[in-house]
């Protein structure tokens, strides 16, 4: 009866060692023409605007301003700052809302600053006071006010040029990004900086 | 005969490719040998609750390498504080020192941890 027992235990473990190394990861396909990268990975593919570029220049530009800009004195309100967008003067494709995002969502936690939403996310705010305020549907007292926005002391603004330089053996490619932090009131350059990439491809 | 002696140099290369770097202690992170890159030293420092670091990097070969480098930053209790950095190209010619820096951007940051991988020679131009 012991004897049953035992063979019987060590049978049903024996099936779930089986079992587990059969499991592997938890994909739903089999697919081995896809895998999963780093995102952070240099990517040298080619000499256009990559997503290597993108991170250089969002990581730079953050650290740059959050050094030097927006040093506010202790017990002093943050900063507040709107992105007005970012100029692409090259003749790629280039999203530059990617990089301001990086750089605002950066900025964002390190709690330096204050980001107030730019030109372009108005639109949804004042259609949420109008839903909060004018539906009739919500109580006064928990709707956010009409006329309270803050608004921004300083304006981000910016642009990505590019320079190329080729002949039958080597194409040069040259990127410069610009970041501009204007003070709205004075409109004085308040903080600038850029970032330079080059990169060379032999044909 | 001259496969042995082609197997001993190929040994031997791999050897001085795995040596590991000098300079920085636990603070070092290099992925794989270094070709030559010496790490001299680094400097912190904390600028209105931002940690700053300065590393110095030194070409010892005639030649230019290619390095790749960021920064991983910590809080006081050793725990990861952002999202792993971007990795910097960074090409340093032959016999040249070069100065890499960054902040981290948040203010738990009071430690760090430098990464650096580095390509093969490139040749002397």
């Amino acid at each position: 009866m012991l004897m049953n027992s035992c063979v019987r235990l060590i049978g049903v473990s024996g099936v779930a060692v089986v079992l587990s190394a059969c499991v592997s990861m938890p994909k739903t396909a089999d697919s081995s023409a896809v895998t999963y990268g780093d995102t952070k990975q240099v990517s040298n593919v080619s000499t256009e605007f990559s997503v290597t570029d993108l991170q250089m220049v969002a990581e730079k530009m953050t650290q740059s301003m959050l050094e030097t800009a927006v040093e506010a004195p202790r017990g002093s309100q943050r900063p507040t700052l709107t992105f007005a967008g970012v100029k692409n003067k090259t003749s790629e494709y280039i999203d530059t809302v990617n990089v301001t995002n990086s750089i605002r969502t950066a900025l964002v936690k390190s709690g330096k600053v204050e980001i107030m939403g730019g030109i372009s996310e108005m639109q949804g705010g004042v259609d949420e006071l109008k839903r909060q305020n004018d539906s009739g549907l919500y109580d006064k007292k928990t709707a956010a006010q009409v006329g309270k926005y803050a608004a921004a002391k300083y304006r981000v603004e910016g642009e990505l040029t590019r320079m190329i330089a080729q002949n039958k053996s080597v194409k040069d490619v040259y990127y410069k990004f610009t970041l501009i932090m204007f003070n709205t009131e004075r409109n004085s350059i308040a903080w600038m900086d850029e970032k330079e990439i080059r990169k060379s491809e032999k044909k | 005969m001259k496969n042995r002696i082609m197997l001993g140099v190929s040994a031997l290369m791999l050897v001085a490719c795995a040596a590991p770097p000098e300079g920085l202690g636990g603070r070092l992170s290099a992925r794989g040998g270094l070709y030559d890159i010496k790490v001299v030293e680094s400097r912190a420092q904390v600028k209105g609750d931002l940690l700053t670091v300065q590393t110095e990097l030194l070409n010892e070969a005639r030649g230019d390498r290619m390095v790749y480098w960021r920064y991983r930053w910590f809080d006081k209790d050793g725990m990861v504080v952002s999202d792993d950095g971007t990795w910097n190209p960074l090409l340093v010619y032959g016999q040249q020192r070069q100065y890499v820096r960054a902040s981290a951007t948040h203010s738990k940051a009071r430690d760090f941890k430098f990464e650096i991988s580095a390509e093969g020679g490139q040749g002397p131009k």
